[in-house]
């Protein structure tokens, strides 16, 4: 099942080649050349997979994702990085970024974007802890079963 | 990886110079007079380095780095001066030429083998392959080296390596050496046989030849997985030496692109050896280097967290390479801390020794932010393997959703192994005691925790 990706940079032509070279992993590609454009669409449309530059002239990657989670929204986050901006990505992390990819290399980008997708859908149903407590039980009963196994052979 | 070399330099005899040590030794490289030819051959050809005159006339080497940065050329940059002073007189110091791009500062004072490694290290350590031997050279004389330059090797492993690459030294006495293998030259089995017999645990080499042993030892290792029959025990102590050796290269030397290839090399290497023998974590706890100290930990939580992520689907190569080198980097934040704090868990340090030890994961990021080779998954992994999904761990208590995924991979492998260090016994042993303790799993992953349990099995 395809999801909603969403890409937000400021130059016009990554969001035109990104657009087209990811349009066959995601249902519908949204792009936004700048930070509150990128929110409003958000607001707006069930997204499952956000790419954002970190630094654009109106907001930075940081304040997007910031405003994104105060919203109770917890879309994975795909970060380009370039080199010299360290600090902003540790700050990006408190926000919970999902993956960064280093521009203009752009290395692994389809395959961290499935993953951001699949993430993003994944999040979009609910997990409690309780479903989490059955399958820690179940991960012990299953090894506690094999080693049992492995003695009595 | 391309390596051929451009040297941009109006200084003829010093280029002559070095231009012939690069073809006796079958490197190739172009010339450049001035600054304009430099651009010409740039955008014509792909050089893994260039080296920049600063006395570069008709484009300035200036315009030529500007050039190189934002045509974002992958080539290492390093600059010639015609004397150490020259940078203080401009005021740049090293950091600010970094952050230019500049990667390394040539004097004229340094010889064109001595360049010539700099170059290797930045582009490709395989030069252990083109080093001749000189049997004229022999001889055995004690020297007065410090301790400080040299690294040791298990004289075991030593003598796996066949042939030496470097010198090779025993060591007398504190700051007392004496040569025993020369470079280029088989090793010696009987002498080094003696050595043993005679009590002798290590031999030596110069710290400045680690990448290439890093190297060399990778190959040696890819070589003997490939061997069948092989021989698990030689072939763990290896990834281990390789492991250690790869840890103290990137704290005290950085991390160079070549440090990233072996760090690729080492994940390579550990994937095949789990793919080839499905039992291999039985024999790891019975094998004596199992010794907490900091860098048997970092091997092991490697080799463990790239166990787990073989059993993912959605790992795929460049990312188990990401895991692999930021389970080896992991706590190189600890060597930023006096050392009685440096141990790979907290328990006996009292409450502000703990405070402190907290900071080794923002500290191993920083270390980190150094290098532009890094990546950012690897910084990230460093930054974040002891955030846990409960919300308890640090430095900023995130939680499940928040964690960046491949760290919550290689806190797995770091308590796993932290556990297993503890209790000493044997991974299934350990795994089941891992899960028993409820609060401890509750901070991981159950998916994580069901790929260890399947590796395990």
């Amino acid at each position: 099942m395809k999801q909603n990706l969403l890409i937000i940079d400021d130059e016009d032509l990554i969001l035109h080649n990104l657009k087209y070279l990811l349009k066959k992993h995601a249902l519908t590609v949204f792009t936004a050349n700048n930070g509150k454009a990128g929110l409003n669409i958000l607001q707006k449309n069930q997204i499952h997979c956000v790419i954002c530059d970190i630094f654009m002239p109106d907001l930075t990657g940081v304040q997007i994702i910031k405003e994104v989670r105060a919203m109770g929204n917890m879309v994975p986050f795909v970060f380009f990085t370039a080199h010299g901006n360290h600090d902003l990505m540790l700050e990006a992390a408190k926000y919970g970024a999902f993956e960064f990819i280093n521009k203009p290399y752009f290395e692994s980008l389809e395959e961290i974007i499935i993953n951001g997708l699949r993430e993003g859908f994944e999040r979009s149903s609910t997990s409690n802890i309780l479903t989490k407590e059955n399958e820690y039980q179940e991960i012990l009963d299953m090894f506690l079963a094999a080693l049992k196994d492995t003695n009595v052979r | 990886m391309i390596t051929n070399y451009l040297i941009a330099s109006p200084h003829k005899e010093w280029a002559d110079a070095l231009s012939v040590q690069l073809s006796n030794l079958g490197l190739s490289y172009d010339r450049a007079f001035n600054g304009k030819e430099a651009q010409a051959l740039l955008h014509k050809n792909n050089y893994s380095i260039t080296l920049l005159d600063l006395e570069l006339k008709n484009h300035s080497s200036l315009e030529i780095l500007r050039y190189i940065k934002l045509s974002k050329l992958k080539t290492v940059v390093m600059f010639y001066v015609p004397y150490a002073g020259i940078l203080n007189e401009y005021g740049m110091t090293l950091g600010i030429l970094k952050r230019l791009g500049i990667m390394e500062v040539l004097l004229p004072t340094m010889t064109p083998l001595a360049i010539i490694k700099k170059l290797r290290h930045w582009s490709d350590p395989n030069v252990w392959r083109h080093i001749p031997f000189d049997p004229l050279k022999r001889e055995e004389k004690e020297k007065s080296l410090s301790d400080d330059e040299f690294t040791k090797v298990n004289i075991q492993e030593a003598l796996e390596l066949g042939i030496a690459a470097f010198d090779h030294y025993l060591r007398l006495a504190p700051d007392k050496y004496v040569r025993v293998v020369h470079q280029g030259e088989p090793f010696p089995v009987s002498t080094i046989q003696n050595y043993i017999n005679a009590g002798v645990e290590y031999l030596y080499f110069y710290t400045s030849d680690r990448l290439e042993y890093i190297n060399l030892m990778n190959e040696l290792v890819r070589k003997m997985i490939d061997a069948s029959p092989h021989s698990d025990d030689l072939i763990i102590k290896s990834l281990k030496s390789v492991a250690d050796k790869y840890i103290n290269e990137a704290y005290t030397e950085g991390i160079k692109p070549s440090l990233i290839e072996e760090g690729k090399s080492f994940c390579n290497n550990v994937y095949s050896l789990i793919t080839k023998d499905k039992d291999l974590h039985k024999k790891l706890h019975d094998m004596e280097y199992m010794i907490p100290d900091l860098f048997s930990h970092s091997f092991l939580v490697s080799f463990y967290s790239i166990l787990i992520s073989k059993q993912i689907k959605w790992v795929g190569k460049k990312t188990l390479e990401s895991i692999a080198i930021g389970g080896l980097l992991h706590d190189i934040g600890l060597m930023e801390l006096p050392e009685e704090l440096r141990k790979d868990s907290p328990h006996h340090l009292d409450n502000d020794q703990k405070i402190e030890w907290e900071k080794h994961p923002l500290l191993g990021a920083k270390v980190l932010q150094g290098s532009p080779f890094v990546n950012e998954q690897v910084r990230q992994i460093v930054y974040q393997h002891h955030e846990y999904i409960d919300g308890s761990g640090y430095p900023n208590s995130l939680t499940a959703l928040k964690i960046y995924p491949l760290a919550k991979i290689v806190a797995v492998g770091d308590g796993y192994v932290n556990k297993m260090t503890e209790l000493k016994v044997s991974p299934r042993e350990t795994f089941k005691a891992f899960l028993l303790d409820r609060t401890n799993i509750l901070k991981y992953e159950p998916n994580h925790l069901r790929a260890l349990a399947q590796s395990l099995i």
